[in-house]
């Protein structure tokens, strides 16, 4: 490493150099702007964004990100419907979020506390598209986050149904 | 055993079935129990993945939407620029009432009219409302007062329904709630019982456990048993399997063997225990075994074997060897006692039995010597007796001298009661048979007792029964027990009566059957003391016994001499009223002989006789004072010599008709001085010479004959003995027989034995049979007469050569025969003739015919 061997002043100036250089990168790797309705905003931890220390997303931003997609029937309606969207953890890695917890909140206000650990690969969605359809507000559009609650048995309990925000539009990693 | 076997399997029968029974139970429980786990499991599966949003919320933020879409379509009617608020919280109202529809189709809430209808006007208000929300802005401000009117009527709806959910939710939750109760409680019960039959089970086991082990302890308990009675056995024990291999060794067995029990088990019983020189045997007899019945060791009790130590030494042992059943096959059990202990004391024991009976004949034999030399005084005493007679006494003098004489006869009778007991124990030849007739026999018996039984008052009384037959057999022996018996009876019987009752009987055609019944009308014998009465020196107790004397051996001769004749003899009594005797025999019949055979007592010679020249050669001046007494008083004249030195000097310088010579003295005995006469040219060289001797047993008898003796006069010398002798003396020399020969004896043992050697005749006989014996005897007679006449002609003609090889021919045949007599003769003239002493030859060849004549009769009676 470049840091052996040098007087301490000459050390501390390196560093300085050095975090300036990641912060340079960091700022980079900047989202573009959105260009339709802002459907859905991340604040708190994440270090990609396009605004104010935020993150701002219209539908085809989403729809940019790597989408996933699984067949599962609901509490809520009746029949298996198959879902597209986005995995909760591509979603957060590709705004390099760091925390523990997300404060997910809905158009509805109604606002629950999901864990970063949910977000595994295979694990819930940011679901904007219903049997290929989007969805609209009136049917808990534009994004649900959807676990495989017919894949995983662990995803039939109470906590995790109360997870499952519909008319999501706000998150905020911490 | 058997009984046990019954028990335990009657157990086991009940075990299984009860075993089947829990089993049953257990399986049943568990499978109901499965039944209500898997149905239970689903339950919680189906509590635990909720099937169904917090309805309860979901309804309460109806009301809240509900509410939240009013305010926004009132601020609406106020300002039309809020109209996109009013529209986002219809989406979000229309939005809770579908997702309200999902929840209640899931839960079928629908079935509830109430609620039915409280959702059907929130759909139709919905469906109202939609067309309205989704046209223009300026619609939608028209129709505002219109949805406002809608939604006034609509304003209780929500709560109601909300209420009506959590109602219907309530009750959904009692049942569900109960129903798992109900699970619980069966599941409770199933495991209730499942548990039970677990402690059944978990019960049934454990008896059977505790069965198990009492079993198990019950079967060690046996082995102990077993193995201490092993140990503790005192015999040897040794198990081999049907390899011969051991396969165990008991305590005692290894102090027996010296093998441990670790170091032997598992070895050969042919290479340890058994001596190498059996091991080959034992080897065969164990290939060939197949059974015990076949066997000749095996089950066939205690037998005698050799077996070998561990070091080495072998030893006896008494085996018992009994098969039974092994593990792999037969087993064979040895129960082994070691019997070096026994066979020793065994051993001692014959020695010890040997040395009493060597000390007891010893003691007899010392016995029979004392009264031997007792009887020589006893002779002087009663020849001094005897002569004391011939002088004038004075009454008083005769009175003594009969009290002495009757004494010495009384000792003289257990002096011969010894010597006859001593000779038939010592087992010696018994007398030869001859014909007699035992009515006779007894009569002359009765008649010499009378005047001893008249003495004291006593009657003796003979009674004949049956015919009066003539049988062989031994008329002295059987004289001698009447005697016995009568004299006994008569000494028992003072002033009573004994009676001799004889009675024969023919039993087959060549036998006789004779009983002779000795009773007295005495004292009688006790019980008790007729089992010992025929014992050697038993006397019995009574009253009379001061006056009656006796060793105490006439009954003790009695049974030995009846038991020779192979009789019986037995006594039967009546305390005070008397005892008889009876002697039973079964004897042969015999020709009737022409001689009365019942004339035992010698007949007394008083024919008168011409003096003759007597030379008494005896180292006993007493004896030879008697002697010479006895003598002179018959008239003879006497000369003495007081050994054989002198004697054998006294015979040359003198011819004396007849010498008395006594067998035992110093210098020279009676047999060395008989020889140095005979062999001398003395005057009395051919002079007939008699032993003077208390021996006279055959071999002695025979030595004398040997040595040229003529026969034998036995001491004490009785008068009428002497006399005898002395009148044969005197006829030979009437009939011109001055040589030395035996006297024509009568037919006594003794003189039989002179002439014939018994011992030969008797091997011969045994070797060659009784018929071809006899059958030799008479060829013997022919030859011996055919050359008896060729000698007469020999000496005749004076054919000296002739006459020795004649002699010398008969002399052989004598030998076999035993005819001593004739042999000695023959040899003499044989040695006459050689040494051509012409006169001495012939004068002896004269002699011959006599002497063969006594010899054929001699061999005649040995013959039966």
């Amino acid at each position: 490493m470049t840091l052996t061997l040098r007087p301490p002043s000459t050390m501390a100036a390196m560093l300085l150099l050095t975090l300036a250089f990641f912060a340079t990168t960091a700022l980079s790797e900047t989202l573009k702007a959105p260009e339709g309705e802002v459907i859905l905003t991340v604040t708190g931890n994440v270090h990609v964004t396009n605004a104010m220390d935020k993150a701002e997303f219209d539908l085809e931003m989403l729809e940019a990100l790597p989408a996933t997609e699984f067949t599962t029937s609901t509490i809520w309606t009746a029949g298996e419907q198959t879902y597209t969207g986005v995995e909760l953890k591509t979603f957060l890695d590709s705004l390099e979020a760091t925390g523990t917890m997300i404060d997910a909140t809905a158009i509805n206000d109604y606002s629950v506390e999901i864990p970063i650990s949910d977000a595994v690969e295979g694990g819930p969605i940011l679901a904007y598209k219903s049997d290929g359809a989007y969805m609209s507000r009136r049917d808990k559009g534009p994004i649900w986050l959807i676990y495989p609650y017919d894949q995983n048995a662990d995803y039939r309990s109470e906590t995790i149904y109360s997870r499952s925000i519909w008319q999501l539009d706000r998150l905020n990693v911490k | 055993m058997a009984i046990g076997a019954n028990i335990s399997h009657d157990n086991s029968l009940r075990f299984r079935r009860l075993r089947l029974v829990v089993l049953v139970i257990v399986l049943g429980g568990l499978a109901t129990a499965g039944l209500i786990a898997v149905e239970l499991g689903g339950k919680i599966r189906e509590l635990r993945q909720v099937p169904r949003d917090n309805i309860q919320w979901n309804t309460a933020q109806l009301e809240v939407d509900f509410l939240k879409l009013r305010t926004a379509l009132d601020a609406a009617i106020e300002d039309p620029a809020t109209l996109d608020e009013l529209r986002k919280q219809f989406d979000i109202f229309y939005s809770r009432v579908k997702t309200l529809e999902g929840s209640t189709q899931t839960l079928n809430l629908a079935d509830n009219p109430e609620l039915r209808t409280h959702r059907h006007d929130l759909e139709h208000f919905l469906m109202m409302t939609v067309p309205l929300i989704d046209s223009s802005d300026a619609v939608l401000i028209d129709a505002l007062p219109q949805i406002d009117s809608w939604i006034e009527e609509l304003v209780a709806t929500p709560r109601l329904f909300a209420l009506g959910a959590v109602q219907v939710m309530a009750s959904l939750s009692d049942q569900q709630r109960t129903e798992i109760v109900e699970l619980l409680r069966r599941l409770a019960l199933v495991a209730l019982g499942v548990f039970g039959a677990l402690i059944l089970t978990l019960a049934t086991m454990t008896w059977q456990r505790l069965e198990l082990s009492r079993r198990a302890a019950a079967i060690s308990r046996a082995g102990r048993m077993r193995e201490s009675t092993l140990r503790a056995s005192l015999d040897a024990i040794v198990v081999i399997d049907d390899q011969g291999l051991i396969t165990d060794f008991n305590g005692s067995a290894e102090k027996i063997f010296g093998f441990r029990k670790d170091e032997i088990i598992g070895r050969k019983l042919s290479e340890t225990i058994v001596p190498p020189a059996f091991r080959e045997a034992h080897a065969e007899g164990f290939v060939r075994y197949t059974s015990s019945d076949t066997s000749n060791i095996v089950d066939q009790g205690r037998l005698e074997l050799i077996a070998m130590h561990r070091d080495g030494h072998e030893f006896p042992i008494e085996v018992s060897i009994s098969e039974t059943a092994g593990e792999t096959g037969p087993a064979f059990v040895s129960y082994i006692r070691d019997i070096t202990e026994e066979k020793r004391a065994k051993a001692e024991l014959q020695q010890a039995r040997d040395d009493a009976l060597t000390a007891f004949r010893e003691k007899s034999h010392f016995f029979a010597v004392m009264s031997h030399e007792m009887r020589t005084p006893l002779n002087g005493i009663m020849s001094a007796l005897d002569l004391m007679t011939d002088d004038p006494l004075t009454d008083k003098q005769k009175r003594y001298v009969t009290i002495a004489e009757s004494s010495s006869q009384v000792l003289l009778g257990h002096i011969n009661d010894v010597l006859l007991i001593e000779r038939l124990d010592s087992g010696e030849r018994t007398a030869p048979l001859a014909p007699f007739r035992p009515v006779a026999l007894v009569d002359a018996v009765a008649d010499s007792m009378r005047p001893v039984a008249g003495q004291q008052n006593t009657t003796v009384v003979t009674e004949h029964s049956g015919p009066d037959a003539c049988v062989l057999g031994q008329s002295r022996a059987l004289q001698q027990v009447v005697m016995n018996l009568l004299s006994n009876a008569v000494k028992f019987t003072p002033s009573g009566k004994v009676t001799i009752r004889t009675a024969t009987r023919a039993a087959g055609n060549d036998e006789v059957e004779l009983a002779i019944a000795v009773a007295d009308t005495g004292i009688g014998i006790s019980e008790e003391d007729q089992a010992r009465i025929f014992e050697d020196f038993v006397t019995i107790d009574s009253p009379y016994e001061r006056t009656a004397t006796g060793t105490g051996l006439g009954l003790g001769i009695v049974r030995r001499l009846v038991q020779q004749m192979q009789g019986e003899v037995t006594c039967e009594s009546v305390h005070d009223e008397g005892t008889t005797f009876h002697v039973t025999l079964t004897l042969p019949r015999a020709e009737d002989e022409d001689r009365p055979a019942a004339a035992s007592g010698p007949a007394r010679d008083t024919a008168e006789i011409a003096p003759l020249d007597v030379l008494v050669v005896e180292d006993n001046p007493i004896n030879a004072e008697v002697l010479e007494a006895m003598l002179l008083r018959e008239g003879h004249k006497v000369s003495h010599a007081s050994d054989g030195f002198e004697g054998v000097h006294v015979a040359s310088r003198t011819h004396f008709d007849l010498i008395l010579m006594d067998v035992s003295m110093p210098n020279m005995n009676g047999i060395k001085a008989t020889q140095e006469i005979r062999a001398s040219r003395g005057l009395s060289k051919n002079s007939p010479i008699y032993a003077v001797t208390a021996h006279a047993m055959p071999n002695e008898v025979k030595e004398f004959l040997a040595a040229g003796m003529a026969g034998c006069v036995l001491k004490p010398i009785r008068p009428d003995a002497l006399r005898k002798v002395l009148h044969e003396v005197a006829r030979d020399q009437e009939h011109g027989q001055v040589t030395a020969q035996p006297h024509a004896p009568e037919e006594t043992d003794m003189t039989n034995a002179m002439l014939i050697d018994l011992d030969s005749l008797e091997d011969i006989a045994a070797l060659l049979g009784q018929e071809r014996f006899d059958a030799k005897l008479d060829s013997f007679a022919t030859e011996a007469e055919d050359v008896l006449r060729q000698i007469d002609a020999a000496a005749a003609a004076g054919d000296l050569p002739a006459l020795q090889s004649d002699a010398h021919r008969l002399a052989g045949s004598c030998g076999v025969f035993g005819a001593v007599a004739l042999h000695r003769e023959l040899q003499a003239i044989e040695a006459r003739c050689k040494a051509d002493d012409k006169t001495a030859a012939l004068d002896m060849a004269a002699g011959l015919p006599q002497t063969w004549e006594a010899t054929r009769r001699a061999l005649n009676t040995a013959r039966v």
